[in-house]
């Protein structure tokens, strides 16, 4: 009992002199499970760096940082669920949310919560500073990259351009506002077709025998790696060059020259960022704490 | 929605008896595996319609849903939310009890267990199949509401195949034919990943458990077809008998009577 009463005399006392540390909660989502889980690197890249920070700086100005990484599965009845927790439950002061989908049905409720989010989606539709002040992205929206695919074209003498896109918010979004914005046609290109596949899809061996069908100079492929990897791989079988298709950020993925070895020999993507190895601090960084 | 919250989720719920039972209509000329096939086509239908119709669904961003308000004040918290869907479980489950012990309630019994049977006992067949149709369509119709105001999106992504994987799993885990497997059974099926989930937090490698999920969904359903295809509520049923002195002698009277006529059925299939 002795032992007992000044155990916790000694637990007050420290309680009393050492301010209280609050561990922050971040809280992020991405797709470690689903059709889309090979570009979950996104995530796993948030909680590590978020623990390198907790194991070199000790986190925040003292305070530890609680990551909390959750599974959205691509699904976004489950992201929305999800992102009820981290706002409601855990109380998160930063939330990185995963899907276009998400992102654009929460894009209102996000204001009203006042959390700050981050978006690994690069929708144009979910980033306005004055309606939508508390979502953030890093770096050009998917259809600024479309378009910088479109002017390399339009600045080689290109013409005809085939969009390729999922049939989700993802796909069809970005897609839809380019179109719409008429810079297409400004840029003097010409849309032959528009190609619709499902975003889990296996065998778009029939598509792609259309794409060739209508000759184009670029195929921009609004699709993520899993996608990119069946469409180029059909389109070796139908005798479409990987040399025409250009793919967003989410298409820089060792995952396509390793699988698909030749198929994909002169596949190109928009890089938005800098690459792995490259003369920047935050691969200092990288490099000593790996 | 200035109408009031309870009113749109009653449109809903005879909304959803309208459509299941504009479905109903051609489907239930089809028997068996075909009419299972049928409804099921009738979903993907649906499904790429929801997809297309941009005017009227806003195509795959869905349609963004005001929070429900009852009695002119908006409900905000999910705790509100939680307070009202169980308040309706319980009132749809007082209904439906009742509804089992009319006549109606009968037939559909009756029905489920022999066709050729009910037509003997002079029930007409697809007349009860449509009433059949007509009150689930109604509660799938209220449950579609409710969900999507707690969600505030109406999408299609969130009505695809697997969500009628997961309710057939609901019924074949808690019991087939059974009101309270049922309830049983949708807590379990819609608790456990949650479970699973909240455990592979507090485990290192949270990715591995993640897809441990999925697959602890497609064991169970396995284990329960192969081991007690009648569900969580037989089973509680069994353990409590064998608890109570291991005697076979207190199975509840009625119990008795449908398995026999799923005897009778089984044996009349087979010389039809």
């Amino acid at each position: 009992m002795k032992y007992l009463l000044a155990g916790a005399a000694v637990a007050g006392a420290l309680a009393i002199a050492a301010p209280a540390r609050a561990e922050i909660t971040v809280c992020a989502w991405g797709t470690i499970t689903g059709p889309d889980a090979l570009v979950n690197g996104m995530t796993y890249g948030t909680r590590d760096y978020l623990e390198y920070l907790n194991q070199t700086k000790g986190g925040i100005a003292g305070n530890k940082i609680r990551v909390l990484m959750l599974d959205g599965r691509y699904k976004l009845d489950e992201e929305l669920k999800i992102y009820r927790r981290c706002a409601d439950q855990e109380q998160a002061v930063v939330i990185n949310g995963w899907s276009t989908g998400a992102s654009k049905a929460l894009r209102d409720q996000i204001q009203e919560d006042g959390i700050p989010f981050i978006s690994e989606s690069f929708a144009s539709e979910v980033l306005d500073p004055k309606k939508y002040p508390f979502t953030f992205i890093a770096g050009p929206t998917y259809e600024q990259q479309m378009i910088i695919a479109l002017r390399d074209l339009a600045a080689k003498g290109g013409k005809k351009v085939v969009l390729m896109f999922s049939d989700n918010e993802y796909g069809r979004g970005p897609v839809d506002v380019v179109r719409k914005s008429g810079i297409i046609e400004k840029l003097g290109l010409e849309v032959v077709d528009l190609v619709e596949y499902r975003y889990d899809a296996q065998d778009i061996t029939a598509q792609m025998l259309r794409v060739k069908g209508k000759n184009p100079d670029l195929v921009y492929v609004q699709g993520s790696t899993p996608q990119v990897l069946v469409a180029l791989r059909d389109a070796a079988k139908v005798g479409l060059p990987a040399k025409l298709f250009v793919g967003n950020l989410y298409n820089i993925s060792p995952a396509i020259p390793e699988q698909l070895g030749p198929a994909a020999e002169g596949f190109r993507a928009v890089q938005t960022y800098a690459f792995f190895g490259d003369d920047i601090p935050a691969m200092k960084e990288i490099q000593t704490y790996g | 929605m200035r109408a009031g919250g309870g009113l749109s989720l009653l449109g809903a719920g005879v909304f959803g008896a309208l459509v299941s039972m504009l479905i109903g209509l051609p489907a239930l000329r089809l028997r068996g595996l075909y009419f299972a096939i049928s409804t099921l086509a009738a979903q993907f239908i649906l499904s790429y319609l929801f997809k297309i119709l941009q005017p009227l669904t806003n195509g795959v961003s869905g349609l963004v849903v005001k929070p429900l308000s009852l009695f002119g004040r908006p409900v905000a918290s999910d705790q509100e939310y939680a307070v009202i869907c169980v308040a309706l479980l319980f009132l749809s489950w007082a209904f439906i009890a009742r509804v089992m012990q009319t006549n109606v309630g009968r037939a559909f019994l009756v029905v489920r267990e022999s066709e050729l049977v009910a037509r003997g006992m002079g029930i007409d067949v697809s007349q009860t199949k449509l009433k059949a149709f007509l009150l689930s369509g109604f509660f799938a119709g209220l449950c579609g509401g409710l969900f999507a105001f707690t969600s505030r999106l109406a999408n299609p992504e969130a009505f695809e195949i697997g969500l009628s994987v997961d309710q057939t799993a609901m019924i074949i885990v808690g019991g087939l034919g059974s009101l309270v497997g049922s309830i049983v059974g949708a807590a379990f099926v819609t608790l456990l990943p949650e479970a699973i989930e909240r455990l592979g937090e507090l485990l290192p490698s949270a990715d591995l458990v993640s897809a441990f999920r999925e697959m602890a969904f497609g064991i169970l359903i396995v284990l329960f077809l192969l081991l007690e295809p009648r569900g969580l509520v037989a089973l509680a049923r069994r353990l409590g008998t064998r608890r109570e002195g291991g005697s076979s002698a207190t199975v509840r009277p009625g119990a008795g009577v449908l398995q026999s006529g799923v005897a009778v059925s089984a044996q009349n299939r087979r010389e039809v």
